[in-house]
């Protein structure tokens, strides 16, 4: 049998169907990879079958005694039908990420064995040094294959850059000749390309196929309130074929309108990186989306790249995502094996905000870099995490960013050794060229899926030829070229105050603080470890997040333009209390948190909210200086420092019984707490927090 | 940092456990099985690049009797890339012999050299010649005063201190060095990796005035057998040597200087006092100069060792021709 239909017969027991062929390019891939070893980049749409090619070349290649395929993919979980595949192909594939801990020393076992085929790595796993020490010898073994998934991420001027690939792509750099690599991505345009290729080098070979999607219908719909969108939902879902995902910017919003949908009766979920806590229940999620146990997921990007469903019904976006290619890869995913699957973009008046939020923060500035690395700088022995937290006013989630961005380069000017941030002897200066660059392209790119979102030209073809497909063509079925709207655009108004109706009802917790920074002892006696039970508040509520379309665009008009909150959230916040909060103990009397600024604004709120709840009202909270506006420190420690000096309690109005202490707004919770602590060294003896919104940092 | 050659790339895969606590079923060739490949491959017209060649690889080993082992070595694509990545990340070089920026010295003076050598800082100082100063970890007051007079003496005459890194001499006579403007060499014999990061190193690294060595891997843990193999790559790079305090018989300080001497790599002083040790008398039994403690600060006494050793240099190797890197002290 020639060497080809030994491929072809691999194909056929893979796909488990013996009439299958191979698409173009695939058995040209396998063969450059498996005779001449060659290093690919493949550009193929999802679901082109680039799995296929590399468990096949897996398959040729373990027969000829190489070492097992290492695949590099940000993925959590193997899907089920890469599973089956490779089952079929007679191929063990296995998975090493941090989701998966507990299977690993099985997963070292089979691979000492040399029992594994293909082992799927998250990129990160190179820097950590268990895994180099006991994985790579044993990987390295035989020339495997080296193979990495969405390689878009390689480059920085890729949609969706991530730090980890940088190294993915100076490892195969210095790969040499002789050892298969394969690089895959779906959406790569011509600069991305040029980019991996400059990088890697000219070793790398490009295959680029056409990227057109025939089943995916595409529409735009502008619905300026939050609500509008989530009344649209709800009416469109049990219109919507199959399962599918509901894509939002932010964590919040993802569980605000998975709650909403579930309250109306639909079965959906909502999937995050906030559910970190249970990483284990992500890949459960997926399961469920695949195996059509719910109508949707509610999910920000952390439902990721390379989520294979073929029967994926319909993607829908939220929010506007930050570029065209953003859109093309998570719509991409939908309708590979349907004849008619949807693609809706509703985009709000909120898009504009959350981008410009993305776009400040997604980059450290170079201030804090530099703050960073001269705290560093001065170090004897370097500084933990902790360490450093402690001596810069930096916000953790940037302090990740800065040293995942230092540690990174090559050569790097921070190095982290056994658990402690070391400054190297490599210098750093900010490129601001490099910098302004990728600023100006990511306004581009916002400038473009904004043409998009109003485009009265084929919506596919759009997307084609801004991810430069050679083959870009009209699709003749997205909404504009059949000339009139696939699905309603105006959701009944009913459905509309309904939504309204929830959002008002959406209070938040406000989980006490348990915990002193550790910082805080050095400037301040006694303020150590554990916050004792007597010391701490109960659990409070906000009534809104801040500027959202139930009460948080009251609050924002009350605080901002009329200097006055209205009598609407008086009622709004008795409502919550009494009705949906019901706390424990219940309040006899309140108090609020002064201000300096605008001195009435929050007692006179309170006030009335003590007369519509037939309480006492007792002013005993005194602010003694001025405190930085909160908002501007950035990290919890440094919140705490300037609050921590600035009330003190009137002691001869502390009243009997537990308190309501109600605030405006309430962000890192550290004003609470601090005047919480103080009330109960005051005598009251419990301390309820209340706050009409809560701001969001991220 | 520069790239990393296809010999030293090679080298590594053959020598190297890359960064990993072993190289799997194939034991790394040891510096002499290395040389012995190396000359087997030279009458097979094979180059070490060759062996990177997954096809000249095969075809070319296939009546070598250790064919299998070194193919097995060769695999370790993948181990090598990510330890090149790791190391250069640390802005951490590799050089094998083959290397032009492979120390010039060690090539002429050692019978067998380090196959490769890892380094931090800057390598232009490698051919710069200096005065090698050894001593011992433990020493006392006056010892100590001697060695920092001494390297603050070379470092205002232009020559550059050359030691081990290890505690007490090593360390002093670079601290000595550096802070006084001179440039400096450590050869290390552990844990480059950690001493690159070092505080009291990083400016001077960053400046260009201090290049570390090291034959062993950058992780590499301390161990007696590999501090005693690196003496001779101290002395080797080194115009003249003087030794702070040795005791009789034991201990690398030891070691080294009399080895040195057998070898003749370079001129050897050792200082005399009326407190020094005795082993220091009994290097100067064996052959090597007293050097007066007191003469620590001066600098014409100083530049006197370096003339002589400079001359003495000339009349063993006239056929020598100095090399064009080389940066000649004062002239
Ligand atoms: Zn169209």
């Amino acid at each position: 049998m020639s060497f080809k239909n030994v491929g072809l017969q691999y194909l056929r027991q893979a796909l488990n169907n013996p009439e299958a062929d191979f698409r173009e390019g695939q058995w040209e891939a396998i063969e450059a990879l498996v005779v001449r070893k060659a290093h690919l980049l493949l550009v193929q749409r999802t679901g082109w079958g680039k799995s296929l090619v590399y468990f096949i070349a897996t398959r040729f290649l373990r027969e000829s005694g190489h070492g097992p395929t290492l695949l590099v993919s940000p993925l959590l979980s193997l899907m089920r039908n890469q599973i089956e595949m490779s089952s079929r192909l007679g191929i063990n594939a296995q998975t090493i990420n941090s989701s998966n801990s507990k299977d690993w020393e099985a997963v070292y076992a089979q691979l000492q064995e040399d029992k594994v085929d293909v082992l799927f790595i998250s990129p990160e796993r190179f820097a950590n040094e268990e895994f180099l020490q006991r994985v790579m010898p044993v990987l390295s073994k035989g020339n495997g294959l080296f193979a990495v998934d969405e390689a878009h991420c390689i480059s920085d001027w890729g949609h969706d850059f991530r730090p980890d690939y940088m190294r993915i792509g100076r490892m195969l750099k210095e790969f040499p000749t002789g050892s298969p690599v394969l690089a895959v991505t779906a959406t790569a345009n011509d600069r991305v390309v040029e980019d991996i290729v400059s990088q890697i080098g000219p070793s790398l070979e490009v295959i680029r196929g056409p990227l057109h999607r025939d089943s995916i219908r595409l529409q735009n719909i502008p619905l300026p309130s939050q609500a509008e969108r989530m009344a649209w939902l709800s009416e469109m879902l049990p219109i919507l074929p199959g399962s599918g995902v509901i894509y939002t910017l932010t964590v919040k919003d993802s569980d605000r309108v998975a709650n909403w949908l579930r309250y109306k009766g639909h079965n959906v979920q909502s999937y995050h990186a906030g559910l970190n806590d249970h990483e284990a229940d992500r890949p459960i999620l997926e399961q469920k989306l695949l195996g059509n146990d719910v109508k949707a997921l509610v999910a920000t990007v952390a439902l990721g790249m390379g989520f294979d469903k073929p029967d994926l019904g319909f993607v829908i976006h939220f929010q506007r995502p930050p570029s065209l290619v953003h859109y093309y890869q998570q719509i991409g995913r939908a309708g590979r094996a349907m004849d008619a699957a949807y693609g809706v973009l509703l985009t709000g008046k909120e898009d504009d905000d959350i981008a410009d939020y993305f776009l400040r923060t997604a980059l450290p500035p170079d201030e804090s870099i530099i703050e960073t690395l001269s705290e560093l700088e001065s170090a004897e022995d370097g500084y933990s995490e902790p360490e450093l937290m402690n001596r810069l006013n930096i916000r953790k989630s940037m302090l990740d960013k800065i040293l995942k961005v230092t540690t990174i380069l090559s050569p790097a000017p921070v190095v982290k050794r056994d658990g402690r941030y070391y400054r190297t002897a490599t210098k750093w200066e900010p490129d601001g060229e490099k910098f302004k660059r990728l600023t100006e392209l990511r306004l581009q790119e916002q400038a473009c899926i904004q043409r998009y979102a109003r485009s009265s030209e084929c919506l596919m073809e759009l997307i084609e030829r801004e991810l430069n497909d050679p083959y870009a063509t009209r699709c003749g079925v997205c909404a504009n070229c059949v000339g009139k709207p696939l699905l309603s655009d105006s959701p009944k108004k009913e459905t509309v105050m309904e939504a309204i109706e929830f959002l008002r009802r959406c209070d938040d917790p406000i989980t006490p603080r348990k915990m002193w920074p550790a910082a805080i002892s050095q400037t301040h006696e006694g303020f150590k470890g554990k916050i004792s039970a007597e010391m701490q508040a109960n659990e409070g509520r906000a009534l809104c997040f801040w500027g959202d379309a139930g009460w948080g665009e009251m609050v924002r008009r009350g605080k901002l333009s009329d200097g006055h909150f209205s009598d609407d959230l008086v009622t709004a916040m008795e409502e919550m209390i009494r009705l949906r909060w019901k706390p424990e103990p219940f309040p006899t009397w309140i108090t609020c948190v002064p201000s300096l600024t605008k001195p009435q604004l929050v007692p006179d709120f309170a006030e009335r909210l003590a007369v519509k709840l037939g309480l006492p009202f007792s002013q005993c909270v005194v602010k003694r200086m001025a405190t930085d506006h909160q908002k501007r420190m950035e990290n919890s420690h440094f919140q705490l420092k300037n609050v921590l000096d600035t009330f003190e309690i009137a002691t001869e109005k502390v009243l009997q019984g537990p308190v309501l202490l109600v605030d405006d707004m309430v962000d890192s919770g550290w004003t609470f707490t601090v005047i919480s602590r103080l009330l109960r060294l005051a005598g009251a003896d419990s301390v309820l927090p209340a706050a009409l919104a809560r701001v969001i940092g991220d | 940092m520069e790239t990393i050659s296809m010999d030293a790339k090679a080298t590594l895969l053959l020598v190297s456990r890359l960064r990993q606590k072993d190289s799997g079923e194939a034991a790394i060739l040891t510096p002499t099985e290395f040389d012995t490949l190396l000359a087997w491959m030279d009458s097979h017209s094979l180059s070490l690049s060759d062996l990177l060649n997954a096809d000249t690889l095969t075809s070319g080993l296939d009546d070598h009797p250790e064919k299998e082992r070194v193919e097995s070595l060769m695999s370790r694509r993948l181990s090598l890339s990510a330890a090149l990545e790791s190391w250069r990340s640390q802005a951490i070089g590799v050089l094998c012999a083959k290397d032009s920026a492979y120390p010039v010295k060690w090539l002429e003076k050692l019978k067998r050299t380090p196959p490769i050598v890892f380094y931090a800082g800057n390598i232009d100082l490698r051919n710069r010649g200096g005065v090698a100063i050894a001593g011992s970890r433990n020493i006392d007051g006056n010892a100590e005063d001697f060695t920092r007079k001494l390297a603050k003496t070379c470092a205002e005459l232009g020559f550059q201190v050359i030691s081990g890194g290890a505690k007490g001499v090593d360390q002093i006579a670079l601290a000595s060095s550096l802070e006084n403007g001179g440039t400096a060499i450590a050869v290390l014999a552990d844990s480059l990796s950690k001493v690159s990061l070092m505080s009291t190193y990083r400016e001077y690294l960053r400046d260009g005035s201090l290049l570390l060595l090291s034959p062993y891997d950058p992780e590499a843990h301390f161990m007696v057998g590999n501090a005693m193999a690196r003496n001779k790559l101290i002395y080797s790079l080194a115009d003249f040597a003087v030794v702070v305090s040795a005791e009789t018989n034991s201990g690398g300080t030891w070691a080294g200087a009399t080895e040195n001497m057998k070898n003749g790599w370079a001129p050897l002083y050792v200082r005399s006092s009326d407190n020094s040790k005795a082993g220091n008398k009994e290097l100067v039994a064996l052959g090597a100069t007293p050097l007066d403690e007191a003469n620590a600060e001066d600098k014409d006494y100083v530049y006197s060792l370096w003339k002589q050793s400079a001359l003495k240099a000339c009349d063993i190797q006239e056929t020598h021709q100095p090399n064009d890197q080389q940066i000649l002290p004062l002239f």
